[in-house]
């Protein structure tokens, strides 16, 4: 049974996990949500500096959880992209460090593939597929043929779906991190408000948001002007309504075009309630399977590079030990 | 007793192997190329040529800052990552002593660009005994500043780092006596660091902290902001 430790510190959470050939087997993160809302924002100084007092501690807390050693680790995975530079490197110079001690195989994984793989911690999925890829830096349409072969079909051209959330969030006053606490305050409203749902060019897969955004602005500061009532509940509404109506659509044409076996959804908005809902009508509408992972594995974790770590293992993809972290590391 | 000692904390890269009494190896580089690259490759070289198993080791040696942030956690982690894996005690040495290392005997001042008009920067004077004996702590100052602090010392001075074109021309101006390190005297040496390791302090890997000197330009705005507000 070959047992990977995995590690990710691309953002603002460190974690660690263990996977043994796609069964999670200890998943920890340590998140540094309070450290960075003072700042209204992840500060890439402060995160790498946590990094490097929380990774210890976290990897023999994960071999603790289940009462494993180093002889029972097999290879060590660690992802080297995309992300902040100075965080990824000191999960990567840690990976490098131990795998060198222990002789032991490394494995570089894409973040945004690790993204995709927590799906495959509920077991096999059936290839070809589609997935939707919607996190706070990116927001992908990626079909896979077969394993750990991807082709970006589309991509924002300006901000990501979990940015114009954040934006939004913090502009309208709400507390850090918007995203989730946007998506609880649209149950409270209801969707009255036309905003923009900007579909570019005809058949282009690609999203735009900025429009959107702006128009929401727009909205709050026109109300604050004339000192009108600000319902933030029906604009949370509305707004995550647009959202939702754009990425259902988008993955409807490109499903349309591409014919897959299942719909895949990941990445940390993959946790909104009203997306999730989206999708999976969308998938029994064309009689898909789908996957998306409970809400704990959308977001940033390092059982997803586990899981993306277990295909390169037994091709035999080592990394070299001159393995740099590529902050815009892409997936195709 | 093995030690293995490494540094990344400037635009050097070195990692040095001794054996109680003896230097085995030591490489060097001084280029642009990220340290993430040549650190691990610089280390199995190391360790091949000297014939060395990771398991034969018994103590690990890192400069702790100050330096570069990045570079100084490229160090730490490795050296945490090892001693994790092998269970070694660690022992964290300033980058500012190592320089003054290179010197057996006379006042070292060491000084690195910490830019923002600042150096990070110490005195030590070597030769009294094993280590370089600290006189002026570690802080970051203004070369204006680190002039005044130098002025009352009426005996030569070695300046060494890759902040020595910073201070240099100034001071001159303002010292009486006062010498500059040739380039193998200039940068730090995994051999110091090496050496000052066997009488450091040593901890566990996990407790092994870096020594930064300077808060992040966010906390620092911040604070500011608060201040101001306040
Ligand atoms: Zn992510």
């Amino acid at each position: 049974m070959a047992r990977i430790l995995a590690i990710e510190t691309s953002c603002d959470e460190t974690a660690v996990a263990i996977v043994a050939e796609g069964k999670l087997l200890s998943n920890q993160v340590a998140s540094q949500i309070d450290i960075h809302a003072r700042f209204g924002g992840v500060v890439p100084e402060i995160a790498s500096r946590q990094h490097l007092l929380t990774l210890n501690p976290l990897i023999r807390k994960a071999l603790a959880s289940c009462q494993l050693g180093w002889p029972d680790i097999d290879a060590l995975a660690v992802t080297n992209g995309p992300g902040l530079v100075g965080a990824l490197l000191v999960g990567v110079s840690t990976a490098k460090a131990l795998a060198w001690a222990l002789n032991k195989p490394l494995l570089a994984v894409n973040h945004m593939a690790g993204h995709i793989y927590a799906n495959m911690l509920a077991g096999p999925v059936e290839f070809p597929l589609v997935c939707l890829v919607v996190s706070g830096g990116h927001t992908e349409l990626i079909y896979m043929e077969r394993d750990m072969e991807f082709t970006t079909l589309g991509q924002t051209r300006d901000d990501a779906a979990g940015e114009a959330f954040d934006k939004i969030a913090r502009f309208m006053g709400l507390p850090y991190p918007g995203g989730p606490v946007l998506d609880k305050l649209a149950y409270q409203g209801s969707p009255v408000l036309e905003f923009p749902r900007t579909m570019l060019e005809e058949g282009s897969l690609d999203f735009s948001f900025s429009g959107l955004k702006t128009a929401v602005m727009n909205h709050v500061h026109n109300c604050r002007q004339k000192d009108l009532p600000l319902n933030t509940a029906d604009i949370a509404a509305s707004f995550q309504r647009a959202v939702v109506d754009v990425l259902v659509e988008k993955t409807a044409m490109a499903i349309e075009r591409t014919k897959p076996a299942s719909l895949l959804m990941a990445g940390g908005v993959a946790a909104n309630s009203h997306l999730r809902r989206g999708m999976k009508e969308l998938a029994q509408e064309k009689g898909l399977s789908f996957r998306v992972p409970p809400p704990a594995l959308c977001t940033d974790n390092a059982a997803m590079i586990g899981a993306a770590a277990w295909p390169l293992y037994k091709a035999g993809r080592k990394a070299p030990s001159s393995l740099n972290a590529l902050p815009n590391l892409g997936l195709s | 007793m093995l030690i293995l000692a490494i540094d990344t904390t400037t635009s050097v890269c070195s990692v040095a192997l001794a054996k109680d009494d003896r230097l085995l190896g030591e490489i060097s580089t001084d280029l642009p190329r990220t340290h993430s690259q040549r650190l691990m490759p610089m280390v199995e070289t190391l360790f091949a040529e000297t014939a060395t198993k990771p398991e034969d080791l018994d103590l690990l040696a890192v400069t702790r800052g100050p330096g570069s942030f990045t570079g100084l956690r490229i160090g730490i982690a490795t050296v945490k990552g090892m001693g994790l894996a092998l269970d070694l005690p660690v022992a964290g040495v300033s980058t500012l002593q190592v320089l003054a290392h290179n010197f057996s005997q006379g006042l070292v001042c060491p000084v690195l660009n910490a830019r923002l008009d600042q150096v990070y920067t110490a005195l030590y004077r070597s030769g009294t005994g094993p280590v370089p004996e600290n006189i002026i702590p570690e802080h970051p100052a203004s070369v204006e500043d680190l002039l005044a602090e130098l002025r009352e010392y009426k005996e030569p001075i070695w300046f060494c780092g890759d902040g020595v074109d910073l201070v240099y021309p100034a001071a001159v101006q303002v010292l009486t006596t006062l010498v500059r390190a040739p380039f193998h005297l200039n940068r730090p040496r995994a051999a110091a660091l090496a050496d000052l390791a066997r009488q450091a302090p040593t901890c566990s890997a996990d407790a092994l902290t870096p020594l930064y000197l300077r808060d992040s330009q966010a906390e620092i705005q911040l604070r500011q902001r608060e201040k101001n507000e306040a």
